[in-house]
C-alpha cells in the first residue's frame, strides 16, 4: 500500500510539473528554433506510426497513366514544389523557414523509414498525407478541396518526379492550351473515375 | 567637409554589398512558369536511350504531341505557300512580258 502511494505521488508530482512546464511558456515555439532530439524523435514516431495505421488499408490504383502525370505534375508545380522542390533545385525560401524542413520529393532517399523499394506502401502514405495534411507542419490537408482522383494524380507524379530532368518536369508540368484551370483535360480521370483507394480511406484513414 | 572613409567603414560597407545578393534568393524562384511545354526541346532530345513505354515519355509524347504536330503543319504550309507564292510571282513576270 506504501508503495502504491509513492508511486501515486511521484505521478502527481510529475504531471503537476509538466502541466506547470506547459503554463509557463518556457518551451520555444519559434521555427527557428529546432526541438531537442527526444521531443523530435517523439513527434516523429507519433506522426509516422499514426500515417502508418491511417493509411494501411488504402488500395493503391494503377499509376502508370501518362494522363495523371500530367494532371498531377501541374498540380505539384502549383501547389507544392514551392516546398517540397523541383529536379535541380536545392531549397527555397519555404524549404528554409518551415519546421520540420519539408522533405524533398525530388530526392530518392528521402523515404521517411520505409523501404525504398516499397512504393505502394509509399504511394499510400503519399496519398493520405495529401488528404489529410499533418498538424503543426505547414502541411495543408488538400482533401476538402481535391477529389481523390486529382489527388491519385499527384501520387503517380511523385512517383516519377526524383527521376525527372528539369527538361521533363517542364514539360509534364507547364499548363497546356487545352487544360481547364485545374489542368484537367476532359478525358482525364474518365479510365479510373473514384479510384479503388477512395472507398477504402474514408473508412479507414480516421 | 571632406569627409574620408575609415578603413573599418569601408569593410563594412563592402561586406553589406557583398551580403545582400546572398541573402536574396534567386528571383526566379518567384516568377511565375511558363505556361506553355518547351517543347521544341523536346525534339532536340536524344531519343535513342529513351524506352517509349516509359511513362513519362509516353505522357510528353502527349503533352508535346498535338503542338508538335502543329508546328509541322504550321511549317509545310508556310513551305506551300511561299512555293505557290514564288511560282504566282514567276507567272506574273511571265505574263509581263
Amino acid at each position: 500500500m506504501g508503495a502504491l502511494k509513492t508511486l501515486l505521488l511521484l505521478g502527481g508530482i510529475v504531471a503537476a510539473g509538466a502541466g506547470g512546464f506547459v503554463y509557463s511558456g518556457w518551451y520555444p515555439m519559434g521555427a527557428d528554433v529546432p526541438h531537442s532530439q527526444p521531443v523530435y524523435w517523439l513527434l516523429e514516431t507519433l506522426r509516422e506510426r499514426s500515417i502508418a495505421r491511417a493509411s494501411r488499408d488504402i488500395q493503391v490504383p494503377p499509376l502508370e497513366d501518362p494522363q495523371w502525370l500530367l494532371a498531377g505534375g501541374a498540380d505539384y508545380n502549383e501547389m507544392c514544389a514551392s516546398c517540397h522542390l523541383k529536379p535541380g533545385g536545392r531549397e527555397t525560401d519555404m524549404s528554409i523557414g518551415l519546421y520540420p524542413a519539408p522533405p524533398n520529393l525530388t530526392d530518392h532517399s528521402d523515404s521517411h523509414g520505409l523501404e525504398p523499394d516499397d512504393a505502394e506502401a509509399a504511394a499510400r502514405r503519399q496519398f493520405w498525407i495529401i488528404k489529410h495534411g499533418i498538424k503543426a507542419s505547414g502541411m495543408p490537408a488538400w482533401g476538402p478541396t481535391h477529389d481523390d482522383s486529382r489527388i491519385w494524380a499527384m501520387v503517380a507524379f511523385l512517383q516519377q518526379l526524383p527521376e525527372l530532368t528539369p527538361l521533363q518536369y517542364q514539360i509534364l508540368t507547364a499548363r497546356g492550351v487545352n487544360e481547364d484551370a485545374h489542368g484537367h483535360s476532359s478525358a482525364t480521370f474518365s479510365s479510373h473515375g473514384s479510384a479503388g483507394g477512395s472507398s477504402a480511406d474514408q473508412n479507414h484513414a480516421h | 567637409m571632406n569627409r574620408h572613409f575609415s578603413p573599418l567603414s569601408t569593410g563594412t560597407l563592402l561586406v553589406a554589398l557583398y551580403a545582400v545578393p546572398a541573402l536574396a534568393h534567386d528571383p526566379q524562384q518567384h516568377q511565375a512558369q511558363p505556361t506553355q511545354p518547351d517543347c521544341s526541346a523536346m525534339t532536340e532530345m536524344d531519343k535513342s536511350p529513351m524506352n517509349t513505354n516509359d511513362p513519362v515519355m509516353k505522357a510528353m509524347q502527349q503533352k508535346c504531341g498535338a503542338m508538335l504536330g502543329q508546328e509541322k503543319h504550321d511549317e509545310a504550309a508556310g513551305k506551300q505557300d511561299s512555293g505557290h507564292r514564288s511560282s504566282s510571282h514567276a507567272d506574273d513576270h511571265q505574263g509581263a512580258h
